[in-house]
């Protein structure tokens, strides 16, 4: 028997671990940058609805409607979405406030004929639409791929290797509570 | 137009709970034409498919047509989004696909959008397709001109040219018309034959010329017959919800 045999046999289970390490390790890192393009592709939607109320709101205002409350709620939302970090618990707060003020302004169109005869406003309903199921498939996707990311973190090796190398989990979308009641508009106001 | 609201509302929770609930079973293409209502005649269907055949054929882009009676339990959105998703139509890395999808029984049809076509038929002009074309002639029960021309007005918009599609049919009876050959070159090609048998037959290197012959005959061939096949399979659009949708 050479000497040399066990510290072989050693080094070789040493080096196999590693690789078994890495690997995991790099499946890992593929699942975390994939949510995270997923949640930028949110981010993107949610950009691009926020872009597109402030002409909506001009419209609506443009054809003298005085809906004060509702123009307030939209502007106050608006700051407090802005004022808020990317892929933080705020931003989802504040974007599903700004969505709430939203679907005022929209109970607004709805109930002004002039507004619905109103092409340029209904061009602008359309891509609020289309925004709206955009951001839905969006965050559709992305919990679909933090679903996997998280049962990978949750699963051995995963749960190791997170806990080595600080991979944390990520929260999946949640609707909001009483975001399955359509918003009313109190004309008193 | 109650709908706009119902339609905003559920996107609250449509993200949470399509990821759980999707229940539906899709079916599978059957060619551009997907008749599964049974409101074309059969020749306007297959006609419609020849053109939108050429029209992939010309320009990469890929438009499906989809009848359904209904797309319950779930909305025509999440219904589209899981269509498109199972289909891919549309080239991959391009993304230039499109799904009409008609469900006759709830009255309510959307233009699905892939993500490279975005820019060319935005949701506003998909809107106005189905408002302005689609929907009157549905109101009145006419779902085959409905259909057509709305597939027509489809192609105008992606090729920014609103006769585009009659181009389409017009080039369709000729599609591929066989090449004239002029009698010069017919005669050329025949004497060019009998020299290239008489090298083969009187000289050594002959046979090479022989070989190089047949091979030349056969990879037209085979180019002919390579030519359709792999056009009219989706492969690998993506989409991500762009487009919309109407009722009637």
């Amino acid at each position: 028997m050479k000497s040399w045999v066990p510290i072989a046999v050693i080094a070789g289970i040493i080096l196999l671990f590693a690789i078994w390490i890495g690997g995991a390790y790099n499946s890992l890192v593929v699942d975390r940058v994939g949510v995270q393009t997923a949640q930028a592709q949110v981010e993107t939607q949610l950009q691009r609805r926020f872009d597109l109320i402030p002409n909506l709101e001009a419209s609506v205002k443009g054809a003298q409607i005085q809906e004060q409350k509702v123009f307030k709620d939209i502007a106050q939302a608006r700051t407090h979405y802005a004022g808020t970090a990317p892929q933080s618990a705020d931003r989802v707060q504040a974007a599903n406030q700004y969505e709430s003020a939203i679907g005022r302004l929209l109970v607004v169109v709805e109930s002004y004929p002039q507004l619905q005869s109103n092409q340029a406003i209904q061009d602008l309903m359309t891509q609020l639409e289309g925004t709206e199921n955009r951001i839905s498939v969006a965050r559709q996707r992305y919990n679909e791929t933090d679903q996997l990311y998280m049962q990978h973190l949750q699963t051995f090796p995963g749960n190791i290797i997170a806990g080595m190398f600080h991979f944390l989990p990520l929260p999946l979308f949640q609707s909001t509570p009483g975001a399955e009641t359509a918003p009313k508009v109190n004309f008193n106001q | 137009m109650k709908r706009f609201i119902v339609v905003f509302v559920s996107f609250f929770f449509l993200s949470i709970s399509t990821a759980f609930a999707a229940t539906n079973s899709y079916p599978d293409y059957t060619g551009f034409v997907n008749d599964f209502s049974h409101v074309l005649s059969m020749d306007s269907a297959a006609q419609l498919d020849r053109k939108l055949a050429l029209f992939n054929q010309k320009t990469t882009n890929q438009i499906a047509v989809v009848t359904v009676d209904t797309t319950q339990p779930e909305t025509i959105e999440e219904y589209g989004i899981h269509l498109s998703d199972k289909w891919k139509v549309g080239q991959k890395g391009k993304d230039n696909g499109i799904i009409m999808i008609f469900a006759i029984k709830d009255h309510q049809m959307r233009i699905e959008v892939g993500r490279g076509l975005e820019g060319d038929v935005t949701d506003v002009q998909s809107k106005h397709i189905q408002t302005d074309i689609i929907e009157p002639a549905f109101k009145q029960g006419h779902y085959e001109t409905g259909i057509n021309d709305g597939a027509n007005a489809v192609i105008g918009t992606i090729m920014h040219d609103q006769n585009y599609a009659k181009s389409l049919t017009a080039t369709n009876p000729a599609q591929a018309p066989p090449q004239q050959l002029s009698g010069v070159s017919i005669l050329f090609l025949i004497l060019l034959l009998i020299v290239i048998v008489l090298l083969s037959i009187f000289t050594p290197f002959g046979g090479i010329l022989l070989w190089i012959l047949f091979s030349v005959l056969g990879g037209s061939n085979e180019r002919d017959n390579g030519g359709g096949g792999e056009n009219d399979k989706f492969g690998g659009g993506g989409f991500s919800g762009g487009g919309s949708s109407d009722n009637w």
